[in-house]
């Protein structure tokens, strides 16, 4: 006797194998593709962007960003991003935003060595400035999310962050008349879910650029001139470090280009790196928490310089709360462990420099403020 | 069920128009070229972070091996030559953040004919180093291409693109301890550190299999020492392109070349 019910159920899987296969392959292909989006699985239809297309402002130093295909960036789009990045009913007691902890007088942070919150708990590591994100390739102090859009998703839905479950989130600003036409004009429909949510405030996000540090208009555009301090400060960050009566190739310098971008542009060289804060690693182990390789235990992103000067306190536990404090970490030669950077040479000897070098590197290093950056309206609070 | 079947069927079939909007007709596949590359030691393949010994019994952990390949070409027996690609990046630790993409492997379409060498460069090549190009500028380069900054490799000042990142832990002398006392740091760079490889001789055409495998080791051991120049970990474990370390950077990058060997 033919069992019917089983056929059917092996006819479902060999009809469903061959869409199966498509979508894995389709996986696999790059931002860039036509493929759909590996994006989590919402209830709207797909996010194409309506409206107008958004022109991207990119610095003419910078390399062509990284604008994802499957998520377009739209006039509307970036407006809908910035209304959600300020919007406080994504926290469960209505008391914060993304904008709580990412302010634009902070260069997009808030000051604090944790940040606090629904209810008072502190977050788990320093809240990281918002700069030129388009050019990023992981997110997160440990790089665990590798688009902006899914790094969203996250906070929202986080307990000790803004503790709203996604659904109430949605429902929320579902039932908003004001969000249901910016929907629709971001993206053709009022509907709302959280891969649009995430795509909106993704597509704000890329907007702010930061381009136009004094360091900037000093190299990239002839509109002003670094003092001799300020200079003499940029040659430390580009040399070497180590006397080179002591050690081969040694330049008495600050060592920061190898990691920080001897490109003088990102100021990151987007890796990841232990840049010997401890000599035993425990509580946080960084990127090993995401690899699960015991290489990466006590390695965080190398985060760019910068509006470094107005992001303090610095490192992903916020340990130093001046630029100082930081440069006279790394004149120290930091603690030597296991996975140690090798680029950090001179473990618990330290790099020699002087007093006044550090002075100017300081000053060099506040010349990346970009005041226009932080002043900026069309990154303030829209409600 | 008929239905159902049906909607899958229109999906699969939009899918497909989707995702291979300039696929080739029924039948004709490209033949594909495809290298591996492998760190070994004494002929064994190494894990990162693995204790290993080199030829001076100094223990060693490598933590990183990057590098760069410029002017990939093959070569037909009239000696003609096909380019595959101007440069590549390639990495040995293991990535998570890229979990489609193997650092470790280079893929490329296999131009029609048949090859009897591969040939390229370690390192840079000058023309795309930029030392020489007053106009040169990482900008160019966004952040899929093997030159973005975004890879870590660039150097700026005078010397261009680090062309191999080789870094990990060591000591002096072999030892088994926990934990092993030292760091080392050498990075080849500057265009006069650019080693092009003699060409590998490769029995390879695009008639017979879609895909042709060509595995290369690289051998750690040669590395540290070929030919009796050796690198020595007590005295030679940083080297960033200073003109005063030269002879070391020579010595990296003549050995570093000679690393490479084809396995099949």
């Amino acid at each position: 006797m033919i069992n019917f019910r089983r056929l059917k159920i092996r006819g479902s899987i060999f009809f469903l194998f061959p869409l199966v296969a498509i979508l894995v392959a389709c996986a696999g292909d790059d931002e860039d593709a036509e493929c759909p989006a590996p994006a989590p699985i919402g209830i709207c239809p797909p996010a194409a962007g309506a409206g107008s297309p958004y022109t991207f402002e990119k610095p003419y130093f910078f390399p062509a960003p990284q604008l994802p295909g499957f998520n377009p960036m739209t006039e509307e789009g970036v407006e809908l991003g910035r209304h959600l990045f300020w919007e406080k009913e994504l926290s469960r007691d209505l008391t914060i935003s993304c904008g709580s902890c990412h302010a634009p007088a902070n260069a997009f942070t808030d000051h604090r060595t944790f940040s606090p919150g629904v209810g008072g708990a502190l977050s788990r590591r320093n809240s990281m400035a918002l700069v030129n994100l388009a050019w990023n390739t992981s997110f997160f102090w440990d790089g665990r999310a590798t688009n902006l859009e899914q790094q969203i998703l996250e906070p929202v839905s986080h307990p000790d962050e803004m503790d709203l479950a996604w659904s109430e989130a949605v429902s929320r600003i579902g039932q908003n008349a004001t969000y249901q036409d910016m929907f629709t004009q971001a993206f053709g429909t009022p509907c709302v879910d959280s891969v649009r949510i995430s795509y909106a405030i993704a597509q704000f996000l890329r907007t702010m650029v930061s381009a136009r540090s004094k360091f900037d208009k000093a190299r990239y555009y002839g509109e002003a001139m670094l003092t001799p301090a300020e200079v003499r400060g940029l040659e430390l960050f580009l040399a070497e470090g180590g006397d080179p009566s002591v050690f081969p190739g040694g330049q008495s310098g600050g060592d920061c280009f190898h990691c920080h971008g001897g490109a003088l542009v990102e100021f990151t060289d987007h890796q990841f790196r232990n840049n010997g804060l401890d000599s035993i690693i425990a509580g946080d182990f960084g990127r090993e928490e995401v690899s699960g390789l015991g290489l990466d235990r006590g390695l965080f992103r190398t985060p760019t310089l910068r509006n470094i000067a107005l992001t303090a306190p610095y490192m992903h536990d916020g340990r130093f709360s001046t630029i100082r404090e930081v440069v006279e970490h790394y004149n120290s030669g930091g603690h030597d462990s296991q996975t140690l950077s090798p680029l950090m040479k001179f473990p618990d000897l330290g790099l020699g420099m002087s007093e006044q070098d550090i002075d100017d590197l300081v000053l060099f290093l506040e010349s990346l403020t970009d005041e226009e950056f932080v002043a900026d309206d069309r990154f303030s609070d829209p409600h | 069920m008929l239905k159902l079947n049906t909607a899958i069927y229109l999906a699969a079939g939009f899918l497909l128009l989707a995702c291979n909007p300039d696929e080739e007709p029924e039948g004709i596949q490209n033949s594909k070229l495809i290298i591996h590359f492998d760190p070994r030691i004494n002929n064994v393949s190494i894990q990162m972070g693995e204790r290993l010994a080199t030829p001076l019994n100094q223990a060693i952990e490598v933590s990183d091996l990057n590098f760069y390949l410029s002017d990939i070409a093959l070569q037909k027996p009239n000696g003609e030559l096909v380019q595959l690609a101007e440069v590549a990046f390639l990495k040995m630790r293991p990535s998570t953040n890229s979990p489609g993409q193997n650092w470790r492997v280079l893929e490329y379409d296999l131009p029609e004919g048949s090859y009897s060498a591969i040939s390229f460069g370690l390192g840079v090549s000058p023309d795309l180093n930029g030392t020489q190009n007053p106009d040169f500028t990482t900008s160019l380069y966004d952040i899929n291409h093997p030159l973005s900054e975004s890879n870590g490799m660039y150097w700026a000042w005078e010397s261009g693109y680090r062309f191999m990142l080789f870094e990990g832990r060591c000591d002096s002398v072999w030892q088994t301890a926990d934990n092993l006392p030292m760091t080392f740091a050498l990075h080849t760079g500057r265009d006069t550190l650019y080693r092009v490889l003699q060409p590998f001789p490769v029995n390879i055409s695009s008639q017979n299999s879609p895909n042709n495998i060509l595995n290369f080791a690289i051998d750690i051991d040669t590395i540290f020492d070929h030919e009796g120049q050796s690198i020595d970990l007590a005295s030679e474990r940083q080297f960033h392109g200073a003109y005063a370390q030269l002879p070391l950077g020579i010595k990296l990058a003549n050995n570093s070349a000679s690393a490479f060997r084809l396995l099949n």
